[in-house]
């Protein structure tokens, strides 16, 4: 009992300190190499089928092929976020697929274009010739209307690009693929009018929270599957890199501390229960 | 007259857009032009919503009434305000590359072989100053906070008070568990694969719920809809006079 009486000492306070030295533990230990290794063995059995069936996609589309990838998150959520674009990039230049990189948030487009031109230098990559920065896009759901008609009058930094794949490209449905990450609506946005209306292949990669929101439109065909959240990202760089534990990014690094957390979130829920039944006993014998 | 015309406006663009749908040869350039204005209002709503926000902060900043620590954190905010505007202005927000020598080590090694690589590094002050430096870590460390604040929330509110509260319970447990390596490591040893459950949870049971809110919240779309372009809800113009 003297158990129970200390459980329930449990202030708001001690939890944001449990809370902050398992983060703190986690976040040193991740570079530990044993610790990768055991992340990368569980990982690499548990590919979650979403992210399987948008790597596969993205994988049959043909060299050459030109795909928009819409980055639409802020800095706030870059680490679940930024690992997805990577291997996205990273895929589509290791194919030779041509890339037109936006954001439809303002201040995604500045992640999008500085990441866009990274992961171009490690491919040898060249701006306006393998790949084309689209910068912010005005208009969220207006925007993406007006791609289904016109792809450079919704895209002004593309439309006098002299880029010879855009030459092609006039509307959303000369694209073979378009990728959203997002951090909000306008994966949704995506769906509803290019998938829906104008028959455009919509993939993507969103936060984990919203991957449950995203199920239907997978399950119904009209988003080629899905990167959840930093899982979908660790899948996606198992997928496409298949690293070695020394040498894996931030995406399978991270999972050790979303592993700790969401285990003390488990630990926290169970003591709650233990005291809150425990006290319920306790009123029912009185 | 003030009322109807807003009412009217609306009540045209709604059709407009409505019969481009079916019939894009038909109001093709006049849809490209209404989204072309939603483009161009939306515009001017960031420079009204800025301005608004300056008089508000003002406001606050000036009035002795206010506690000194708002009045503090409005004179902040409209000083980063008009920083970041007057930087962006004068430095754009392109890229600078400058070519630098870094210094990099190979820890593979049982000896650390140092040595120097050439790479490119932003300099614009915009890109590597307010946005990266100040704006990107302020930004993820308001974000962070939620960590905490779920532990706390959790901690709280997931009991199991009575059959339902049982199942979300246990929901929630094995989709949390599920997620991330540790669930199948822990739950490995017992022979559950505890991230095949949680995505049946999420795949199946979360997909059925989830469509059936979808078409719900569609149908109260349309409902709405229509009640604005027939002039029925006419919440959007403001209170009646």
């Amino acid at each position: 009992m003297i158990v129970i009486e200390i459980f329930k000492r449990i202030t708001r306070r001690t939890i944001f300190l449990v809370v902050a030295i398992f983060l703190i533990l986690g976040t040193i230990f991740s570079d530990v190499y044993w610790v990768k290794k055991i992340n990368l063995e569980v990982l690499r059995k548990t590919i979650t089928p979403a992210s399987k069936q948008a790597y596969d996609f993205i994988e049959s589309i043909p060299s050459n092929s030109v795909v928009l990838v819409s980055g639409d998150y802020g800095p706030s959520t870059r680490v679940e976020a930024d690992p997805i674009l990577e291997n996205f990039l990273k895929q589509c230049f290791r194919r030779d697929i041509k890339v037109i990189a936006i954001s439809l948030w303002p201040d995604g487009a500045q992640i999008v274009a500085t990441k866009t031109r990274q992961i171009a230098n490690q491919y040898n990559k060249i701006e306006n010739q393998d790949y084309v920065i689209g910068g912010y896009v005005v208009g969220g759901a207006v925007a993406i209307e007006k791609m289904g008609v016109d792809l450079k009058d919704a895209i002004p930094l593309i439309a006098n690009n002299p880029a010879p794949f855009l030459r092609d490209i006039k509307t959303a449905h000369d694209l073979s693929l378009v990728f959203s990450i997002a951090a909000g609506d306008t994966l949704v946005y995506y769906i509803r009018i290019l998938k829906s209306r104008y028959g455009v292949n919509v993939s993507g990669g969103c936060t984990a929270v919203m991957a449950a929101e995203m199920y239907p439109y997978i399950l119904s065909g009209q988003l080629i599957g899905l990167f959840g959240g930093l899982k979908g990202a660790a899948d996606y760089e198992i997928l496409e890199s298949n690293p070695e534990p020394d040498k894996v990014s931030e995406a399978v690094k991270y999972m050790l501390t979303q592993s700790l957390i969401h285990a003390l979130l488990i630990i926290f829920i169970i003591i709650a229960n233990i005291v809150y039944i425990y006290d319920r006993l306790k009123f029912r014998r009185k | 007259m003030k009322r109807e015309i807003p009412l009217i406006i609306t009540a045209l663009t709604g059709i407009i857009i409505i019969i481009n749908y079916f019939l894009p040869e038909v109001t093709g350039k006049v849809t490209q032009v209404v989204r072309n204005w939603v483009i161009v209002i939306s515009s001017f709503a960031i420079i009204l919503g800025i301005l608004n926000l300056v008089i508000i902060s003002l406001r606050k900043t000036l009035e002795p009434i206010t506690h000194l620590d708002d009045r503090i954190a409005n004179l902040i905010l409209i000083v980063s305000l008009v920083f970041t505007i007057v930087i962006g202005m004068i430095y754009g927000v392109g890229p600078k590359n400058n070519y630098v020598f870094k210094l990099s080590s190979d820890y593979s090694t049982v000896l650390p072989l140092i040595d120097f690589q050439v790479a490119t590094v932003d300099t614009n002050i915009f890109n590597s100053v307010i946005f990266y430096s100040i704006y990107n870590p302020l930004s993820a460390a308001m974000f962070s906070l939620l960590a905490f604040f779920i532990a706390s929330a959790s901690y709280r509110a997931f009991r199991a008070r009575n059959l339902e509260a049982t199942l979300l319970l246990l929901a929630a447990a094995v989709v949390i568990l599920g997620r991330v390596p540790v669930g199948d490591y822990v739950f490995g040893f017992i022979g559950l694969k505890i991230s095949v459950v949680s995505e049946y949870i999420t795949a199946v049971i979360n997909a059925a719920a989830q469509r059936a809110i979808l078409i719900a919240v569609g149908i109260g779309t349309i409902i709405i809809s229509l009640k604005l372009l027939f002039g029925i809800e006419k919440s959007h113009i403001g209170k009646s006079e």
